[in-house]
């Protein structure tokens, strides 16, 4: 397979791993708006791509895909996500598979107000949160809801301003900077999260990787430990049947102390922690390979070893660059 | 030889650069107080040790270099540092030479306000600096001054509580919340990282990498490009022939129209130490060198300006016996 990452940046262990897995049989290809992005430095080829939102960018890699004869191409950041959401089509015209969900699922989990709507209507666990600073104010003065709260921009990726709220001036600041925020209750419990891969033919949910976060630099994970859960495991089911996804995705949840969980976020993408799942065995590229072969893949959840640790340090790629930086 | 790495957290890259240096001749040993720390399952061995604030630290530490029979040993932490310097001694009484500056200048290199006086005193660039309010309310009431300034704290590491101040009323804001913090004029010219080698047995500068600062993360470089050039390695040897530091440093200059200012010095292997090692230096030789009692010559320029080094996340994976330990 040819494969096209999108976004590439600094996810050259991505690259690596399609690397190590097309070897003589295709190349890997990383594409990104900057020419400092490291993986395009790692990867076989590497393409400058228009901004995002460029009117030409979808053309463009339409362009990519047909002259190089890309048959996976994968988009690894948000903006992506909502720009290709509908483009399935068009990739499938150039003999390309997209890797990534429909527009409903990009919709729903790329807006946290509509995730929350839609878990309160599916009977899906999750904090309760606000995003009428008036109802809040009532449900506090109710008693319904206390402090430290929790708040965020309502579109934002990773832990970009997010801010624990510990007093009603903690929360008049916030919503003074931020306009589009959304606060939710404080649940005590530990971070968690899971890669999940659904197969892009049977449409069912296939792998899953779950750890616990034990530490986090920039808001990713660089340290994380792996434990299984048949609750955990059945609760993912729920969500994956309740909305429809393709391909690897990433789900953020909270353990509780009772053994319950409840659902923070999802993102329906190649996590920046997915190297935690391959180097603890987890293969979601074989998974992909097997499906671009035109074969669905087995139901296989938790087949790894509890207890993995999984550490991140910081690696360099070196190169000339002949142009002014 | 063997070699000893305390605090080495993260820092794989400096642990592999020891053991190709080391080769057969010996191990590499690391040492951090989590088990969550990478660098510690990349080296010939471990331990997992108190905290450096613990009484027993010290103590634990030279245990090790006595059973393992440790010739050189090193830190790459700042905290660290002034505890290593006030204990030399004790380890060469175990067989360990400890690559480290004098106390006196691992004090200076961490309080900023010495370090500009010593600057100051001994005709060095650097950016004029306050630690009195008053003198520098009196400076911007006079013109003497203008904003921007840049506030950071006397003592203190990775920009943490680094601020710049566009206002009067910005100062007066931070000066309230942060009392006795420092205030620098603000550099906007070419932030530039310099790895220097002070041989421990001549005392003498014998080598040098320097790069600019493209994209900075959590207070090191993120992405830099190698540079060459004579006057700047003139400028570094001028330093360190009066500052008194000793083995691996990592020094912060600006460049400007008028030449180059010292922002700081931390003495020891820099965050991205890795960039200089790819363009050809090899440090951890010469400390292990100067560990055998021989003094390396000077090697100054030896490397190719214009080669950009870009910084990404590798993950391992490890099986702990007692994985437990590190779930919270």
């Amino acid at each position: 397979m040819n494969v096209l990452i999108l976004g590439a940046g600094k996810r050259c262990q991505l690259t690596r791993y399609f690397q190590d897995r097309g070897g003589a049989r295709g190349f890997v290809a990383a594409g990104d708006y900057s020419k400092l992005a490291p993986a395009r430095y790692t990867a076989d080829k590497q393409f400058s791509l228009p901004a995002v939102k460029d009117p030409s960018y979808v053309d463009h890699l339409l362009g990519i895909c047909r002259e190089e004869e890309i048959t996976l191409c994968i988009p690894t950041l948000d903006i992506d996500l909502d720009r290709l959401a509908d483009q399935h089509g068009r990739f499938a015209e150039a003999g390309t598979t997209l890797l990534m969900s429909g527009p409903e699922a990009i919709r729903v989990t790329g807006d946290k107000w509509a995730m929350y709507e839609f878990c309160v209507d599916k009977g899906i666990a999750t904090p309760r949160s606000w995003v009428d600073p008036a109802l809040l104010a009532d449900s506090l003065e109710d008693g319904e809801v206390d402090f430290p709260l929790f708040a965020k921009p309502i579109s934002s990726a990773g832990s970009t301003d997010i801010a624990k709220l510990d007093n009603h001036n903690d929360l008049s600041e916030y919503l003074r900077l931020h306009t589009a925020s959304i606060v939710q209750e404080y649940v005590p419990g530990a971070q968690i999260d899971v890669d999940v891969y659904i197969d892009l033919i049977s449409h069912e949910l296939v792998s899953a990787y779950s750890k616990h976060r034990l530490k986090a630099s920039d808001g990713n994970t660089s340290a994380s430990v792996s434990f299984k859960d048949p609750v955990l495991f059945d609760f993912i089911g729920d969500i994956c049947s309740k909305i429809e996804f393709c391909g690897p995705i990433n789900i953020e949840l909270f353990a509780h102390g009772d053994g319950s969980y409840s659902l923070l976020e999802i993102n329906p993408r190649f996590s920046w922690a997915y190297p935690h799942a391959h180097e603890a065995g987890v293969d979601f590229i074989e998974l992909i390979a097997t499906n671009l072969a035109g074969s669905a893949n087995e139901r296989n959840v938790g087949n790894y070893e509890e207890g993995q640790l999984c550490l991140a340090y910081d690696e360099i790629v070196l190169t000339r660059i002949d142009e002014p930086l | 030889m063997n070699v000893l790495i305390l605090s080495a957290g993260t820092r794989c890259k400096t642990v592999q650069y020891f053991k190709r240096a080391v080769g057969d001749s010996g191990r590499v040993i690391t040492t951090d107080c989590s088990n969550l720390a990478p660098a510690l399952y990349v080296a010939d061995g471990h331990h997992i040790v108190p905290r450096i604030d613990d009484p027993a630290y010290i103590d634990t530490i030279l245990d090790i270099c006595r059973e393992e029979r440790i010739g050189l040993c090193l830190s790459l932490i700042d905290p660290e540092l002034v505890l290593l310097s006030q204990n030399v001694e004790r380890f060469t009484a175990a067989g360990t030479m400890v690559m480290i500056s004098s106390a006196e200048a691992v004090n200076r290199a961490f309080d900023k306000w010495e370090m500009f006086r010593f600057c100051q005193s001994h005709g060095i660039p650097s950016p004029r600096t306050w630690i009195d309010p008053e003198a520098l309310r009196a400076d911007l009431a006079f013109g003497r001054a203008t904003f921007p300034l840049y506030a950071k704290p006397r003592t203190g590491s990775a920009s943490k509580d680094n601020y710049r101040l566009d206002s009067a009323q910005d100062l007066e804001a931070v000066l309230a919340r942060h009392p006795g913090i420092m205030v620098q004029e603000f550099m906007t010219n070419d932030p530039l990282d310099v790895d220097v080698y002070v041989d421990m047995v001549s005392g003498e500068v014998v080598s040098l990498f320097a790069k600019k600062k493209l994209r900075m993360r959590e207070g090191t470089a993120d992405k830099a490009v190698s540079i060459k050039d004579p006057a700047l390695e003139t400028f570094i040897i001028d330093f360190c022939a009066v500052a008194g530091f000793r083995g691996a440093l990592d020094i912060d200059v600006f460049r400007s129209e008028s030449g180059y200012s010292l922002l700081e010095v931390n003495p020891r292997f820099g965050g991205v130490y890795p960039h200089a090692q790819e363009c050809g230096l090899d440090f951890p030789a010469l400390a292990l060198r100067n560990a055998r009692g021989e003094a390396n010559a000077a090697d100054i320029g030896n490397y190719e300006s214009g080669w950009v080094m870009m910084n990404y996340e590798e993950v391992i994976s490890v099986r702990v016996g007692d994985a437990t330990v590190a779930r919270k």
